[in-house]
């Protein structure tokens, strides 16, 4: 349990599609409490990680009792008690600048879209590409493939480790990918093979994105499938340059909604 | 500023309900004939008595064109032919199309195989090879032959006399269009992106005397107004259309204002200048002959990437958003080359998917905001 007396903070939540994050930031920018909760825009998760949240921080009782509030992601319209909203380009741009010394590349993968953001020497958003209304190649397409698999999301890394060799998948659209996982199945195809080929093609539609918006070292990544390591060091390969992560990865949008709202670190 | 939110009011009214209009032309005992893309010589349906009707395909969902076209087909094609099949064009007496894309000819054939007799098409076959004497005179019979076709349809005849009435009224409107886009780019307070959309939209289905006569009344009560461009993000459109309600609704939310457009329904449809010093068919011909700088036609040096980049400086737009029309062959050749370019001269630049029978567009509300604050 973390005490702070007499200060200020900010809060930023961010809410996607498949899962709800909540920051907290005290005036310095320091992250001092965050939520998670699995479910996003429409449900109880946007509540609940925030409860989480300001379940950390004594200080606060209550949301209403931070200075300042921002929401991100894609039900950020919904959280309008808020002091302001804006877009997960913006606040992944500034949550990534201040996560990762330097960085200039920001890939993103979320639970609906996928993005690649290019910042400045500053860490200010100067462009971005994003996937169009497609789920192929994101985190979805992963909780669909693992679905099939009968496995967690969580445990498709460790499959990967154990494949000899990759089973292509070449279907981008999820739909069409998720037939061809069961015919590979059907196949006898070992679990761990068709796992390589599920991760090589959303490294493939993420490099294509990647090209599109230009890569500039360093790279990072953000957003819940940077935890999956597996597929990072396929991204890894595929891009020929490193690509950092953060245990608080899948939080970089909401820290920089909270970065928002307390105005810190330039105009990312 | 009373005066011209009436008149935006109107022009509103008109881009809204375009069978409202259509049904007036016909209680008129006129006849109607639809004009679709691209570069349609319009003034010979004005010169054979009808109206000429726009038709741009609309946003919803086709269902019965898709017995004729794959899924992955140009929305406005689609939409085009599902309002012909659907009979949301009864009362037309001909429609008239062009087809510079592939995509554009195999529908316009589709139209025939689909609506056939109870709407006739008009095709119009305009020659690529624009440069060339060959070219001209391929363009000049093509118009002929047209001419007769519209007739057939208008129940009208069209002579020379008429014909260079015509394209008179014609170049003055497409002249005060022209003037209307800049007067708009620098007076976003007083006409919104979707206000813009709608005195363009109306264009397409007014008689054009009227709709010029409104529009120069427009055009001088805005000159008379200093400019408020001050505050708003100023952008170029590019691309073939922008009549996507959640897109301008967006824009205009977002505080955007379109200081100029490179869009085919727009800038680029009234970019022609018809020469009035010759023969009216070979004039048309020229018009074709003469234009450049447009995805839709044979341009080998790519000078509309050129245009696009230039349009932008020369408009003081802060950023370029290319609006691509979701399976359109020719402006997705260009999109690299576009993005590129404005890359290459520091100039933002968004992309975002469109096509009409596309319902959310809530990621491009993301990008739209955080494309604002790039700028």
């Amino acid at each position: 349990m973390v005490y702070y007396n007499d200060m200020d903070y900010y809060l930023g939540i961010d809410v996607g599609s498949t899962a709800s994050k909540c920051v907290v930031v005290d005036a310095s920018g320091e992250i001092v409490a965050r939520g998670l909760h699995p479910t996003g825009a429409g449900t109880v998760g946007p509540r609940a990680c925030v409860d989480e949240a300001l379940a950390q921080v004594p200080d606060l009782p209550s949301a209403d009792d931070v200075a300042s509030s921002c929401a991100t992601g894609y039900g950020r319209h919904l959280e309008a008690w808020t002091t302001m909203q804006m877009s997960e380009l913006s606040c992944h741009a500034k949550g990534a600048a201040h996560l990762f010394e330097g960085v200039r590349t920001v890939i993103d993968i979320g639970g609906q879209d996928a993005k690649v953001l290019s910042l400045d020497e500053g860490g200010r958003l100067v462009d971005f590409v994003m996937n169009d209304k497609c789920a192929a190649g994101t985190g979805r397409f992963l909780d669909v493939m693992a679905g099939v698999f009968g496995c967690a999301v969580a445990n498709l890394s460790e499959l990967d480790r154990e494949a000899t060799e990759i089973a292509a998948i070449s279907s981008t659209c999820t739909v069409f990918a998720e037939s061809e996982v069961i015919s590979k199945l059907a196949a006898g195809t070992p679990i761990p093979n068709i796992v390589a080929g599920v991760h090589e093609s959303v490294v493939e539609r993420t490099h294509g994105l990647a090209k599109r918006a230009g890569v500039t070292p360093n790279v990072a990544m953000t957003g819940g499938v940077a935890l999956n390591d597996s597929l990072r060091e396929r991204l890894e390969r595929r891009i020929g340059l490193p690509v950092a992560t953060s245990p608080l990865a899948q939080f970089a949008g909401a820290y920089g909604a909270a970065l928002h709202a307390c105005g810190q670190g330039g105009n990312a | 500023m009373a005066a011209i939110e009436t008149m935006l009011a109107t022009f509103e009214h008109v881009a809204t309900n375009p069978h409202e209009q259509l049904k007036e032309h016909l209680d008129a005992g006129k006849r109607v004939i639809g004009v679709g893309p691209y570069y349609a010589p319009e003034e010979l349906v004005h010169a054979a008595g009808a109206v000429p009707f726009g038709v741009w395909g609309c946003s919803g969902t086709a269902n019965e064109a898709r017995k004729y076209f794959p899924p992955f087909y140009c929305s406005l094609c689609q939409m085009t032919l599902e309002m012909g099949l659907t009979g949301k064009l009864a009362g037309l007496s001909g429609y008239m199309t062009t087809a510079l894309c592939d995509t554009q000819r195999a529908a316009s054939q589709n139209w025939r195989a689909g609506v056939g007799n109870a709407i006739p098409l008009i095709y119009v076959s305009q020659p690529q090879n624009r440069a060339t004497e060959f070219g001209r005179a391929y363009a000049v019979e093509s118009y002929r032959q047209v001419a007769h076709e519209i007739e057939e349809c208008a129940h009208g005849i069209i002579d020379d006399e008429g014909l260079a009435a015509s394209i008179k009224l014609y170049n003055e409107w497409r002249a005060a269009m022209r003037q209307f886009v800049k007067l708009a780019g620098t007076h976003p307070a007083e006409v919104g992106v979707q206000a813009r959309l709608a005195v363009i939209n109306a264009g397409y289905y007014m008689e054009k005397a009227d709709h010029l006569a409104l529009v120069n009344e427009l055009n001088a009560a805005l000159a008379a107004l200093p400019e408020s461009a001050e505050g708003f993000k100023r952008v170029v459109l590019s691309g073939i259309f922008e009549d996507i309600p959640a897109i301008t609704g967006m824009l205009d939310e977002l505080g955007y204002a379109v200081v100029a457009d490179d869009l085919a329904k727009e800038s680029r449809s009234f970019a022609m200048v018809v020469p009035e010093d010759e023969p009216p068919f070979e004039a048309l011909a020229d018009a074709w002959c003469a234009l450049e700088g447009d995805s839709l036609l044979y341009d080998p040096e790519k000078a509309h990437v050129k245009k696009v980049v230039d349009l932008a400086r020369e408009s003081g737009a802060a950023g370029v958003i290319l609006l691509l029309a979701k399976f359109c062959d020719p402006e997705e050749f260009d999109a690299p080359l576009v993005k590129a370019a404005c890359r290459e001269a520091g100039i933002p630049f968004l992309q975002i998917e469109i096509d009409q029978s596309t319902e959310t567009y809530e990621q491009a509300r993301t990008q739209l905001e955080a494309f604002g604050g790039l700028l």
